[in-house]
């Protein structure tokens, strides 16, 4: 299992995807601080300090899923298209190649997470523990969704394309139903994370635990799955 | 003797083909077990239902006489799996030292460099997969089945691709490991080498075991009569050589001559001494005797219909 974790954690590290993710990351979260303290009142009751953290929300609001589906829509069908999973099966069990890499997809945002979290708390002169918890379980979320749907969907190119699709549609959708009264839409709010932002971050929980069951599916169908 | 794999009426189907129909197998501890058929008479599908590839629509797999599932017991199997591939930027080392440690058992890079070195890919230990040639990837693929050192080989057409001084190399290998004490599951389209090192054979035919058991149990099976040629040299006379057919037809026995040689046809294998004795108290002089028998080419090549179906398992 550690050794799927580590693999799939250094392959997510190479590059220059976690540099290029983690400005950005960084740049929206400083910029908006600093856009903050030009507007005269600040950003409605948001302090400075706030306003870093706030920042750093609304790039993950924006960007995180696109960034997570962008990155690991293929987290096991790439394995599958190029039956490199034959030998993993052989050797490890199912469980633990999911397990695996999940885990190691996880570790490699927490940390990309923490160096940002790091860094605007440097910035602003504290240090931001309840939100970096907020931000794992949002993106914890996310991975499970994509590992999810890397196994649904067997095709890389489709997961792509759908990955893309739920990155933009989790937010819009959600924002909308929070917005909204209506039947049809209202209930969104409740199965995304965005809603439970608002709240102590003890109401986190549910997203982790719809994560927990994101996961649970994505290893009871890989148990099946021929590959 | 333990039964290493154990499968009981195995089925899997793809779409409304049943590649694999109510297979039951047992391999021995011990066994260098070859598995025949023709492409498509669904080898690999049974190789990969019992490797935890595919799963199964029904029907049990037993490894290592273990009820636990085929977790339990996937550090004691190496695999080369059919239809597989490597990670092209690794090369072969780090493969090896992977998937070692993937099987629980991390491999110091001594042990992997041995053997890389067993499968005759030392030279190219430091390339990068993406650049060996299919015969190279082969070679891996049996190296990483050996990493963990397990007690169980299954081996899909180890020697396919592979040229002629590798496949002898190959042969080698695998013989060398199944009397160093592993049990080895191999699948050939080479027919001769399985005739040559394996111990016990199966002949796989539309998803179904057509013929199981050793080369002489097979060719017993195939075989309905022995013919016996009886070298008698070039001496006997005609006289001599009616004596001789009258003498066996007494003892209720045909027998057709072709200049010097003898043909005589006997039910059973057991018969011959008997007959060599027969021939003895006849004066025959006797300089050569040769009993022909099928090959597994021709058991594998028969029709399987041709034969009587009492011969087939199922």
């Amino acid at each position: 299992m550690w050794t799927i974790c580590f693999r799939e954690f250094r392959e997510l590290m190479s590059g220059f995807r976690p540099l290029l993710i983690a400005a950005v990351l960084f740049v929206v979260s400083y910029y908006t601080a600093q856009a903050a303290e030009l507007i005269p009142d600040g950003m409605g009751n948001l302090s400075q300090e706030e306003a870093y953290v706030a920042g750093m929300r609304a790039a993950l609001y924006v960007f995180g899923y696109l960034f997570v589906f962008t990155l690991s829509h293929n987290v096991v069908n790439k394995e599958l298209e190029a039956r490199t999973i034959r030998f993993l099966v052989t050797k490890a069990s199912r469980s633990a190649i999911i397990y695996g890499k999940t885990l190691g997809t996880f570790l490699f945002w927490a940390l990309l997470l923490l160096l940002n979290t790091i860094l605007i708390s440097y910035t602003a002169g504290t240090f931001y523990l309840i939100d970096y918890l907020e931000f794992l379980v949002f993106i914890f979320y996310g991975v499970t969704a994509a590992v999810l749907l890397s196994i649904l969907i067997p095709r890389s190119a489709y997961t792509m394309f759908f990955g893309v699709l739920a990155a933009f549609a989790l937010p819009a959708l959600s924002f909308w139903s929070m917005l909204s009264e209506e039947w049809y839409i209202a209930w969104v709010k409740f199965v995304t994370p965005y809603y439970y932002f608002q709240f102590d971050l003890f109401y986190m929980a549910v997203p982790f635990v719809i994560g927990l069951l994101f996961y649970s599916a994505a290893d009871r169908l890989f148990q099946r799955r021929d590959v | 003797m333990m039964r290493i794999i154990r499968t009981e009426n195995l089925i899997k189907s793809f779409g409304r083909e049943r590649v694999v129909d109510g297979i039951s197998l047992d391999v021995y501890q011990g066994e260098l077990f070859g598995f025949l058929g023709r492409n498509g008479a669904g080898k690999s599908t049974f190789i990969n239902l019992i490797t935890d590839i595919m799963k199964p629509d029904s029907g049990d797999v037993y490894l290592f006489e273990e009820n636990f599932g085929i977790d339990a017991v996937k550090d004691r199997i190496g695999v080369l799996p059919d239809y597989s591939s490597f990670y092209d930027q690794l090369t072969g080392l780090k493969h090896l030292q992977f998937f070692s440690r993937l099987s629980g058992k991390p491999a110091t890079k001594k042990r992997s460099l041995e053997v890389l070195e067993q499968v005759g890919l030392e030279e190219a230990a430091r390339w990068k997969v993406g650049t060996y040639s299919f015969g190279m990837k082969k070679k891996l693929g049996v190296a990483q089945a050996l990493i963990h050192d397990p007690e169980l080989l299954i081996l899909d057409e180890p020697t396919s691709g592979l040229d002629a001084e590798s496949v002898i190399h190959m042969q080698k290998l695998v013989q060398e490991l199944n009397r160093e004490g592993k049990t080895i599951f191999m699948t050939s389209h080479n027919l001769p080498e399985v005739e040559k090192i394996c111990s016990r054979i199966a002949i796989m035919k539309e998803g179904t075991i057509a013929l199981e058991g050793s080369l002489k149990e097979l060719q017993q099976q195939f075989q309905a009569t022995f013919m016996v040629t009886i070298d008698t040299g070039t001496t006997l006379g005609e006289e001599d050589k009616a004596r001789i057919s009258r003498g066996l037809a007494e003892k209720k026995r045909g027998g057709a001559w072709e200049d010097g040689l003898l043909h005589v046809e006997t039910a059973s294998e057991d018969a011959i001494p008997l007959l060599v004795q027969q021939l003895v108290q006849l004066h025959v002089p006797i300089y050569g005797v040769s009993v022909e028998q099928p090959s597994l080419e021709d058991i594998f090549l028969h029709e399987p219909e041709q034969v009587s179906d009492d011969l087939y398992k199922t």
